[in-house]
């Protein structure tokens, strides 16, 4: 396989390597993002959706 | 938030008749997939229990079990959560009832389809993904069907902000179209067989990259999609922490799907990667026990509720075999474990843990939650759910705590060396005998926890029955949504940072479901690809061997009899670089041996004897005494007798598609291709002729011939000499 040759020579093993780093980085960002005190108030209210949804106006047999 | 609430508020009504399809789908799938699996575990001590009937046989009936118990039970469960919750949290109703009826039909027609291929040894013997094409296009065609109606709801929603059980069925929607349709890309030969267009190495990584995800995105994100919504129901108190949750999502999408690996501990893959996938399930730990955390803590304040209420029983153990399931798997990616756990039942253990408890005990929790609301009455018995509860939680460890003994006795049993270097127990079977005790208690679990389901079937069945003739319309209002986002607009002025950080790129994301899915797409996408392709497109990883050439036609018709019969069920074909298995079985399997195994045959599990290095270790008789009756080889053997193999004969005309199939994936038959059929005659021929000279039957013709070629060909291309060595020497240039 032609591809395969020529990318036997791009010296991919430090691949896995460079995508930890891209996405420890991703995830720091997330975890500082959710963390953040601007969100507690939209949070207290998300988690109160499913309960809210009990709101039926119309008839029940 | 109310001040972006723009529009008029509108009445609209919920689709609960879908629900209580897809909910009396799981029962009635739930009780057929189980009992399945419980006859095929009283196969393993009562091997007499097939009848002698081929599609009866553990190896054709094990993929029945699992796929039925896996995407007809908690398929089908998945989407009653889905169908309910998403209504309900996004204020909508589905996108089209016409589609959700296409869901839920042809999903039906699968399994059904399922339940009649896979019996007749029609597979493509990759675990959890044997079904042959023409059902995986369907399979493909209504989950793009359910994709299509559930992102077409969260357009129309009325509910800005997504909630965060909706993350995890986007993840799951998502996720599980990648990973079925790469693992099964296929050659087909004809209707009903194709071709992995990945081999050996390869096709195991694909695999297992699809196999641990299938567990991650099918069995893991929607069940906890599902907690997220109905565990706040039942407890009627919001989650603990909804930071928590958020950052549980986050890390199970970034790091599952990096675990796959796991599955080939020492075997023929490159030690990177299996390293990789080790060091991701370890690190699976810490958001998995926080979201066990997170369920558990929601029920602070209600504790007292739960010795009453069997629905929170239900979720509390549920939840809890969650947190078990989770600390050990990343146990056994640990590869000193997994040196002892593979290949025994510790992982049959390990998943029975996993899907009786976990996904099995909040499926029930859910139904026993939603049937009073579905079925607009009461439950029709809380004291016999309490009962399911009590016999389901004693089934689970009837169940789990004897197969684990059995796994670490079988375990050390295979690695036991006396003081003088010998193997204790040279015998498998010796090895499988020690297990039958725990066979038995085994089934006994399994079948406690099928009769707590039939209570559970027959309890909502009445409450069924004691419902209205006719169900009321489940009506519900809430403000139309301004079709777009219109938050504030950030202004341009200061730094670039300072720009970046007034905007609000989450907000926007969580906000317009069509981002979201995109990041969710890449996040798999980019991980997926940055560990596969280097084994994929890498030479180095998958060095070839010059001795090591194709199956010849009839031995490649007689693998695919292998396949067909699920031998991989049983027999794994890999001997790990360990001394107790090289002294037990030989020479350690390496990666360039299987690169014309289109697909691999390595197996998970080994009830008999690794096969790797089988060929040539018997005469042929022995293989047609022992397929006809494996007892007479082998004392006290477990496995069943197939003497239709002697029977039934070669169908010569098809090993030409088969060939020409291989030659397609590049495999080098050379010319050989154009005479496969009389190349395949001829062997069958000389192997006929070679049984009557050692004294056995006349079999002309049969299928064992070419059952008897692949076996004796297995694993014995490292001890010959590359075919340009001496007999050709100069007309063979490579």
């Amino acid at each position: 396989m032609r591809l395969s040759e020529l990318m036997s020579h791009m010296d991919m093993t430090f691949w896995p390597q460079v995508a930890l780093v891209i996405f420890m980085g991703i995830f720091v960002g997330v975890l500082f993002r959710v963390f953040s005190r601007k969100r507690t108030a939209e949070y207290e209210r998300a988690k109160q959706i499913p309960l809210a949804d009990d709101v039926v106006t119309g008839e029940r047999k | 938030m109310s001040e972006e609430r723009t529009g008029p508020l509108e009445t609209f009504t919920y689709d609960e008749d879908i629900t209580r399809k897809f909910a009396t789908a799981t029962l009635i799938w739930g009780v057929v997939g189980m009992t399945v699996g419980l006859l095929i575990s009283m196969q393993l001590f009562w091997p007499q229990l097939n009848f002698g009937i081929d599609f009866l046989t553990f190896g054709r009936l094990r993929p029945l079990h699992t796929n039925a118990v896996i995407f007809a039970f908690a398929g089908n469960a998945i989407f009653t959560a889905v169908y309910y919750s998403t209504q309900r949290l996004l204020k909508a109703r589905m996108f089209s009832d016409t589609l959700s009826r296409i869901h839920f039909w042809g999903w039906q027609a699968i399994i059904v389809a399922a339940a009649i291929t896979l019996p007749l040894g029609i597979t493509q013997s990759k675990e959890y993904a044997e079904l042959e094409w023409p059902i995986d296009l369907a399979v493909a065609a209504i989950w793009l069907v359910f994709a299509y109606n559930f992102f077409g709801t969260l357009a129309k929603r009325r509910e800005r902000h997504m909630y965060v059980g909706l993350w995890f069925y986007i993840a799951t929607i998502v996720a599980i179209t990648f990973l079925y349709v790469f693992n099964n890309l296929a050659l087909p030969v004809s209707w009903t067989k194709s071709y992995s267009i990945y081999a050996g190495v390869q096709d195991a990584f694909m695999q297992w990259w699809y196999g641990h995800n299938a567990v991650a995105f099918f069995l893991t994100t929607p069940f906890l999609g599902l907690m997220y919504y109905f565990l706040p129901k039942a407890a009627n108190r919001p989650v603990f922490s909804y930071r928590l949750s958020i950052l549980h999502f986050w890390s199970l999408v970034f790091i599952y799907i990096w675990a796959g690996p796991h599955h080939l501990h020492y075997t023929a893959l490159p030690e990177w990667a299996s390293t990789l996938g080790m060091l991701f399930s370890l690190m699976l730990w810490m958001p998995s026990w926080g979201g066990m955390i997170n369920g558990l803590l929601t029920l602070r304040g209600a504790w007292n509720r739960v010795a009453e209420d069997p629905i929170l029983k239900f979720f509390v153990v549920g939840v809890t075999f969650y947190g078990m399931s989770t600390f050990e798997g990343p146990m056994l990616s640990i590869k000193l474990v997994n040196s002892l756990s593979h290949y025994t039942d510790w992982t049959i253990a390990h998943v029975h843990a996993g899907a009786m408890g976990w996904n099995g005990f909040m499926t029930f929790g859910m139904l026993y939650w939603l049937a009073p609301r579905i079925f607009q009455t009461k439950l029709w018995s809380k004291k016999l759910a309490e009962a399911h509860f009590w016999i389901g939680t004693f089934g689970i460890l009837f169940y789990i705590v004897p197969i684990y003994v059995a796994g670490i006795t079988q375990g050390l049993m295979w690695r036991g060396f006396d003081e003088t270097g010998r193997l204790l127990y040279p015998d498998f079977v010796e090895t499988v005998m020690r297990l039958m005790p725990m066979y038995y208690l085994r089934s006994f679990g399994g079948a406690m926890y099928i009769f707590g389901v039939l209570l559970g079937g027959f309890n909502l069945f009445m409450t069924r029955r004691s419902g209205p003739k006719v169900y009321a319309d489940v009506t519900d209002s809430a403000p139309a949504l301004a079709p777009v986002y219109t938050g504030p607009v950030p202004s341009k002025d200061g730094s670039l940072w300072a720009y970046f950080k007034r905007i609000e790129w989450h907000r926007v994301w969580e906000r317009r479901p069509l981002q979201f899915t995109v990041w969710v797409t890449v996040a798999v996408v980019v991980a997926s690809l940055f560990e596969i392709v280097p084994t994929f497109l890498i030479k180095s990883n998958v060095p070839t061997i010059a001795s090591v050439q194709p199956y010849t036609p009839l031995e490649l018709y007689g693998r695919d009899m292998y396949v067909a019969e699920g031998c991989y069920n049983c027999h794994s074909q890999m001997v790990r670089p360990i001394r107790a298995e090289t002294v037990r079985f030989g020479e350690y399997s390496k990666p360039g041996e299987f690169v014309y195994d289109h697909p691999f045959q390595w197996g998970s599990r080994r009830i008999g004897p690794d096969l790797h290095r089988v060929g040539g270790k018997y005469p042929d008789l022995w293989h047609v005494r022992h397929m006809a009756d494996p007892t007479s080889m082998t004392p006290r053997s477990i496995m069943p007798p197939y003497p239709w193999m002697l029977e039934n004969d070669i169908d010569f005309e098809s090993i030409r598609a088969r060939v020409d199939g291989m030659v397609t994936l590049g495999v080098p038959y050379g010319t050989e291709a154009l005479y496969a059929k009389e190349v395949a005659k001829q062997q069958a021929d000389e192997i006929a002729a070679n049984i009557i000279a050692q004294g056995g039957p006349d079999l002309h013709g049969k299928d064992i011939l070419a059952l008897v070629a692949y076996l004796q060909r297995l694993g014995t291309d490292i001890d010959k000499a590359p075919k340009w060595d001496d007999e050709e020497p100069v007309a063979r240039k490579e």
